[in-house]
Parts: C-alpha cells; sequence; structure tokens
C-alpha cells in the first residue's frame, strides 16, 4: 500500500484534467450545468477514496473518465421513465445531437438501458460528435462495418425507448435502404 | 458565445477548495475506513452451500436462498453506505464553505447577499443527506434497489416514497424565499436605473419556475395518498405523475418564453442604434424558437398523456 498522496500532486492533476472532465459529463447530460457539477464532484469524491491507496492513475484523465460514465449510468437507471416527443428524438436526422437537458436525459435513460458496447458507439457519434471515419480509425474497423453496428445500435436505442409513453420511433431492418448512416455526418462545432 | 460545456469559474474554484479540505482531513484524521463487500468471497461461500445442497437435500437449499439474498443485501448496503458517507462530506464541505463566507459577511468584507447561494448549497446537501439515509433504510428492510415510482408498495409499512417527497421539498422552499429577496433588490434597482428590467424579468421567471416545482412536488403527495388509500390504480398514479410533470414543463416554459421575447425586442432596438450585431439578434431569435418549439413538444407530451388517462381501462 503506498503512503500519503502529495497534496500538489492531486490539485495539479485536478487543475489539468476538470475541463475535459466537465466537458464530457455536460455533453451527455445536454448542458445541464447543475446535474454535469454534481456528477463531477462525485466522480471526484471517489477518486479521493481511491488514489490514496492506490496513488494517481498513470493516466488520470482516462480513469476519471471511466468513472464519470459509471456515475452517469447509475444516475440515469435511477431516473424515472418520462414521456417523450418522438419529433425531438429522431435518431437518423442529420443534424440530431441530444444537445439539451431534456433530450440528454432521454438518451440517456436509454442508453444506461443497453449493452456497454452499443451504448460507447452511440455515446462516440452523438455525444463526442465523431463521424463514422474517426469511429472506424479509433477502433481499427472498416467504416462500413461501423455503419453496421451505428444501425444495430440505433435500433436496440429505438426499442429500448419505444418503453416510454408517447413514443412511436420506429426501428429500421438491418441493411434496409433508409439513406445509409452518413460516412461523415455534418457534427459542426 | 460562450461553450456550454465549460464549467463555471465559481464551481472550479469551490471544487478545488473542497478537494483541498478533504486532502488536508485525511492528514489530520487518516482516511475513513470501510471494508468493502467482497463479492468473490460472497460467490465462494454460495457455490459451497449450494454443493453443500444438492448433496444434504430441501434445508440447505433454503438456506443457499437466504444466503444469496443476505448476500445481495450486504452488497446493496455497502453501496448505499458509500454514497451516503460522500453525501455526509460533501454536506461538511458545503457546511464549512458557509461558515468561511459567513465571517467574511460579518467583518464587512462581503455583502449579506453573497450567502445566498452557499446557504442553498447546503440545504441541498443536507437533502440529499436525508434521502440517502431513507434510501439506505428502505434497502435495509427490502433487500433490493429502493423504488421511486408513485406507485411503488409499502416496505415493511413504511411509505418511503412519501417520504422522500417530503424532504425533496426543502431546497426548491429555500430556493424560492431566497429568489423573492432578489426580486425585491432586482425591482428597486431597477427604479434606481441601475439595472436593466429584463433582470428582474428574469428573476419573475425563476420564481414561477420553483412554485410550479413545489406545487408539482404536492401533486405528487396527493397522488401517492390517494394511491396508497386504494383510491387510484398504480397505472392511474403514474399517468397523473406523467400529466403533473408535462404541466409543470408547460407553466415553466411560459415566463422563459416571455423574457426571451423582451430579450429579442432588446436585442433588436440595440441593433437598429448600433451597439449590437445580427449575430446576437440571430441568436436571441434562436433561442425564442426553440422554446417556442419546446412549449409545441410540452402541449403535444400532455395531449398524449391525457388521452391515455382517459381511455377506458
Amino acid at each position: 500500500m503506498s503512503g500519503s498522496l502529495p497534496d500538489e500532486d492531486v490539485i495539479r492533476t485536478y487543475r489539468d484534467t476538470i475541463r475535459p472532465l466537465y466537458a464530457y459529463v455536460s455533453r451527455r447530460v445536454g448542458g445541464d450545468h447543475g446535474l454535469a457539477e454534481d456528477l463531477v464532484q462525485e466522480t471526484w469524491m471517489r477518486a479521493l477514496d481511491t488514489w490514496p491507496s492506490r496513488g494517481v492513475p498513470r493516466d488520470p484523465a482516462a480513469w476519471l473518465m471511466r468513472v464519470a460514465r459509471n456515475t452517469l449510468v447509475s444516475h440515469f437507471r435511477r431516473l424515472p421513465p418520462q414521456p417523450i416527443d418522438p419529433a425531438s428524438i429522431d435518431l437518423e436526422a442529420e443534424r440530431f445531437t441530444p444537445d439539451t437537458p431534456d433530450a440528454a436525459a432521454i438518451v440517456g435513460w436509454g442508453l444506461a438501458r443497453m449493452r456497454r458496447s452499443h451504448a460507447e458507439l452511440l455515446e462516440a457519434f452523438y455525444f463526442e460528435e465523431k463521424s463514422v471515419r474517426e469511429i472506424a480509425a479509433a477502433r481499427r474497423l472498416s467504416e462500413r462495418a461501423v455503419e453496421g453496428r451505428l444501425r444495430r445500435a440505433r435500433n436496440k436505442l429505438k426499442k429500448v425507448l419505444n418503453r416510454l409513453p408517447g413514443s412511436r420511433l420506429t426501428a429500421h431492418a438491418p441493411g434496409g435502404s433508409e439513406g445509409t448512416p452518413h460516412a461523415g455526418p455534418t457534427h459542426t462545432s | 458565445m460562450q461553450d456550454p460545456h465549460t464549467p463555471r469559474d465559481g464551481f472550479v474554484e469551490r471544487l478545488e477548495w473542497q478537494i483541498s479540505s478533504e486532502l488536508r482531513r485525511r492528514h489530520r484524521t487518516g482516511p475513513a475506513t470501510w471494508l468493502p463487500a467482497s463479492p468473490v468471497k460472497a460467490a465462494a461461500v454460495i457455490a459451497f452451500l449450494v454443493i453443500v445442497s444438492m448433496a444434504a437435500g430441501g434445508a440447505a437449499v433454503a438456506a443457499a436462498v437466504q444466503a444469496q439474498n443476505d448476500a445481495r443485501r450486504d452488497a446493496l448496503t455497502s453501496g448505499y453506505e458509500q454514497r451516503l458517507e460522500l453525501a455526509r462530506r460533501r454536506l461538511v464541505a458545503a457546511q464549512t464553505h458557509m461558515q468561511v463566507l459567513d465571517r467574511e459577511v460579518k467583518l464587512g468584507l462581503l455583502p449579506p447577499d453573497r450567502l445566498s447561494e452557499p446557504q442553498l448549497n447546503v440545504t441541498e446537501a443536507e437533502q440529499s443527506v436525508k434521502v440517502l439515509e431513507l434510501q439506505l433504510q428502505e434497502v435495509r428492510l427490502s433487500a433490493r434497489e429502493p423504488l421511486s415510482e408513485i406507485s411503488a408498495p409499502l416496505v415493511s409499512g413504511r411509505d418511503f416514497v412519501l417520504e422522500r417527497l417530503q424532504i425533496e421539498r426543502l431546497a426548491p422552499e429555500l430556493a424560492l424565499v431566497v429568489e423573492r429577496v432578489r426580486l425585491k433588490d432586482g425591482q428597486a434597482r431597477v427604479r434606481v436605473g441601475v439595472a436593466p428590467a429584463i433582470e428582474v424579468a428574469e428573476i419573475e421567471a425563476r420564481i414561477s419556475e420553483l412554485e410550479s416545482a413545489i406545487s408539482g412536488l404536492q401533486r405528487k403527495l396527493d397522488i401517492r395518498r390517494q394511491f396508497v388509500a386504494g383510491q387510484i390504480t398504480a397505472a392511474q398514479a403514474d399517468l397523473r405523475v406523467l400529466e403533473s410533470a408535462a404541466e409543470h414543463r408547460l407553466r415553466a416554459l411560459e415566463p422563459k418564453i416571455a423574457v426571451a421575447r423582451t430579450k429579442v425586442a432588446a436585442e433588436e432596438s440595440r441593433f437598429n442604434v448600433g451597439l449590437t450585431t445580427r449575430v446576437e439578434v440571430a441568436a436571441a431569435r434562436l433561442r425564442l424558437s426553440e422554446l417556442e418549439s419546446e412549449l409545441a413538444k410540452a402541449q403535444l407530451d400532455l395531449a398524449l398523456i391525457r388521452k391515455k388517462i382517459n381511455e377506458p381501462s
């Protein structure tokens, strides 16, 4: 077991990582400041519980984001279901991003009830606004493979969201001619 | 326009201060010790009991099931105890921060209104602790995750849902008091010409939102009492809660739209005299359009829910 954790290491790590960590959480809660602050604070409290015994991780930003992701999933699993308007959650739309607290809450609720591999792919696409090309490069897959996985993951998300009152989301058959997921979506910053 | 995913400076400073305080506390007292549940040990015990039960018969099977329930309860309890510990630390940090600011106000270094937000943070932290304490009690009694639906059953004769709803009123009620004080101050500032009218409109919108939230919580309490008394079914109770939430969203949006319209008019006036750019005017108009679109969606949600309520069961 390691000795006491130097405070300056922790504070330096905090200052280096707070903005990327906050941005990571904030994108997933649609920019809701209060909620993002609570979840970031909870993530850091977990770090203070763990790091004294194990030391600051080699890649603290990655560690914090992993814990933040778990904290987000726990949060969305505890949320009661809310009614949705299908027009506000058009997963196929080129410009759709869950960038309001309500849309992020619905998408987050759905992702928390999906398998992690599917959820992470959709997070990269909707919250990180990565293109199919970027996702393919990061995962060492072909763009076609990523498009297929995205389509399947979207269909699974729609099935989960269809449990919500008011929803009428329709799933597309795999390989159907729905207007294939764009190779480079117009995620503009 | 500022990136919406940038943290507020006040939050960054406050959290750094909390982390530093926590590190100093640890140096003084040592780390808090608790033993996390060991899922490997629990699994080994259960596996052993299952093998014994196959050899010994039914009584041992019952013991294995009981051991499994106990292991699940222990794991859940441990998780909630950790979260409660975190919440208590957040409360202590908020109270300490409040005390520091209180001293500075008493010394005349800060104006008294600087205490409003820290006081609200303390109340929210107290609320979180009380809710987690209730959840822990429910887990210990039921050996499962706490249920928050309005139609959740009682647990050993106790109504945890009602108790949690009563606690959840604390923070918005205090926030309402704070905003009403800010409104008086804002109105005075507008009267003497040191603040624009829109500042008061924004506070009024916030007050309206809080009043609506409190009224929504009261409605939930009433629906819960009706359900527990057997006056409505579980499905009716859930739908009525959704209806209340949709009505609350509508009420919260209306003053925001009024503020947004005022902003659009203000930006257009400023543009006409060359004090702002087309971009700012367009941004204000976009915000108004977004709010009006949200209003239309909220109206549709409410209509869908009311249709379901009125469907014959």
